[in-house]
């Protein structure tokens, strides 16, 4: 039985390995672009490492292949363990934009878990691909049991289930203008209004807790206008709202024309 | 970028476009409780003290009975020279008799970025830029009560009196220590009901103009929001220049709506609590501008009070 527990790590691990390189390598899309310049090739480094050791974990029972795998969550126990000694706010990283979180503890305990499961398993002379080739259901509900094991020492799924319980409220989500034209170019409201739309560069673009509100210069029945449009922060198109403003030359709406819900320059 | 009160009417205007129930603003003049008063000190005498404002104009201010004057501490009627600058808040009853006048008042806040014996060259943040403050010998050791690491990338923060273009750092403008950024903790995540109502710490900064206004931590960096390239440390909802405020000294009870008018880069990084009444229960909020500060009823000498921010917005 000792044999099977044994064996059944070395299928994980390497899955576990695939998987963290696969996260680093495909960063989401709204990863800054300075992030991804500094940074970049060591991330992708540290992925191609992680694919191939996960691809000769599955392939090949080489000692050599088990020492670098032992020596490599060695090294991030390490690098976790300093970020949280130094009291840092930065994330780990181990599985890309997932570990978003400033690295904690349970974050060390996992790197120092994987390392010893690494250590246990150096000596098993099968290679991945025979344990699962040869799965029984012992060695199904070994690996079920490693992933529930994992899961619970996972710092993304506490921070997830914690996300899905506490959303951020949306003032303080720092979202980024691409979002923000995602949400108003598909909205009924840009529909609406994109015909009385003279340029398609806003005028002035700002914030205000949960809305961003863009400035676009537009003309009705021949009098330059201002269309504003109010997007929420959390980019749901049908949450967009617009309305026009009359350029403030115009003193008032002196006849029916245009939108209804137009509305003359407040007094200074 | 339009001067910031065009900037506050404009967006004003738009926004109300968008969403038609406008927020019932408080008349401007009414909202401000009591008007400060900013100037150069033309003539003094016991019983008027005449000033020449900023847009060259003079002003007769008549001095009240229990009037209170601050120059490096409490002053004689002697302080008031010719030339000095001086900051006067009215008596509360009405009228323009000088209740509390502080002369040549400065403050520097920032992050050391050069010593050189007792000179302080400390970065105020990308809108203010460096600044350079003498913190004598006498002094130095008040000041360091609140700031034992006067070196290079400490924070400072002293006020002092400007005298020949100089600023003489006299005392810390703080009230209590920095607590170590691990011992801060962070607002609750259930905390969205109260996203827009911000208890904390009123300060004021050296603004050259005289404006009335607040410099805001949390300004969006994206658009023409007006944000300082960095997030804020701690945690504050995003609103853009020219946004508008309700802010409320809870130990005057004095309330005013204030424009924002900068990015105030550097007061979330302080996180030191004000004690003037009770103790804030955060750290700095919002920087008023000198005029707005002292409208509000803060006391220049003192640095800060206690301050609850609201926003009303959609």
């Amino acid at each position: 039985m000792t044999a099977l527990v044994l064996e059944v790590q070395i299928p994980f691990l390497a899955v576990l390995l695939l998987v963290a390189g696969v996260a680093k390598a495909f960063p989401h899309a709204r990863t800054p672009a300075l992030g991804r310049d500094r940074r970049g090739a060591v991330t992708l480094t540290v992925a191609a490492v992680e694919g191939m050791l996960g691809i000769l974990l599955l392939t090949t029972p080489l000692f050599v292949v088990r020492l670098a795998s032992v020596v490599f969550f060695a090294s991030a126990t390490s690098v976790v363990a300093d970020l949280v000694r130094r009291g840092s706010d930065e994330a780990c990283g181990c599985f890309g934009r997932l570990s978003s979180t400033p690295a904690g503890r349970l974050g060390v305990v996992r790197a120092a878990v994987l390392t010893g499961v690494a250590v246990a398993s150096a000596g098993v002379p099968k290679t991945g691909a025979q344990v699962l080739g040869s799965a029984g259901g012992w060695s199904v509900a070994l690996l079920a049991a490693d992933c529930a094991v994992f899961l619970a020492l996972s710092p993304e799924v506490v921070a997830a289930v914690q996300r899905r319980l506490h959303p951020i409220p949306c003032e303080f989500r720092d979202v980024p203008l691409g979002a923000t034209y995602a949400a108003l170019r598909p909205s009924p409201a840009w529909r609406e209004h994109a015909a009385s739309l003279t340029s398609r560069e806003p005028t002035d673009v700002w914030r205000e807790l949960c809305h961003r509100y863009l400035v676009y210069p537009g003309e009705v029945d021949g009098r330059p206008v201002e269309v504003v449009f109010a997007v929420p922060i959390d980019g749901r198109p049908s949450g967009v709202r617009a309305g026009v403003a009359w350029d403030p030359g115009w003193e008032r709406q002196d006849d029916d024309s245009g939108p209804q819900r137009v509305h003359s320059p407040v007094g200074r | 970028m339009l001067p910031s009160h065009d900037l506050m009417h404009r967006r004003r205007r738009l926004r109300e476009a968008v969403f038609s129930d406008p927020l019932r603003y408080l008349e401007e003049n009414d909202s401000w409780p009591r008007r400060a008063i900013e100037g150069v000190i033309a003539d003094a005498s016991p019983h008027v003290l005449v000033l020449t404002l900023a847009d060259g104009s003079q002003v007769r201010l008549p001095m009240s009975a229990s009037v209170s004057i601050w120059y490096d501490g409490r002053a004689e009627l002697a302080a008031l020279r010719p030339g000095r600058h001086v900051v006067v808040r009215p008596a509360g009853a009405g009228g323009l008799a000088a209740e509390r006048v502080w002369v040549d008042i400065a403050r520097v806040t920032g992050v050391i970025t050069k010593r050189v014996g007792e000179v302080f060259e400390v970065d105020a943040g990308p809108h203010r830029g460096h600044l350079t403050v003498t913190v004598p010998e006498h002094a130095l050791r008040r000041v360091q009560v609140r700031h034992p690491r006067l070196e290079p990338g400490a924070l400072l923060d002293v006020i002092g009196v400007r005298r020949d273009h100089k600023v003489i750092g006299l005392r810390p403008a703080r009230t209590s220590p920095q607590p170590s950024p691990h011992a801060v903790a962070p607002p609750s995540r259930r905390s969205g009901t109260s996203a827009r109502v911000l208890r904390g710490t009123a300060t004021w900064y050296d603004d050259p103009d005289g404006v009335r206004g607040a410099a805001y931590p949390a300004l969006d960096p994206h658009g023409a929001g007006g944000g300082c390239g960095a997030g804020p440390a701690a945690r504050l909802p995003y609103l853009s220049l020219g946004s508008e405020l309700r802010v409320r000294n809870e130990c005057t009870g004095l309330e005013a709506h204030v424009p924002v008018i900068e990015c105030g880069c550097l007061a979330a990084r302080f996180c030191d609590r004000c004690v003037r009444c009770g103790t804030s229960p955060r750290g700095r909020v919002i920087e008023l501008s000198r005029s707005a500060f002292v409208d509000l009823g803060g006391d220049l000498d003192a640095g800060c009070f206690n301050v609850t921010v609201r926003v009303d917005r959609p």
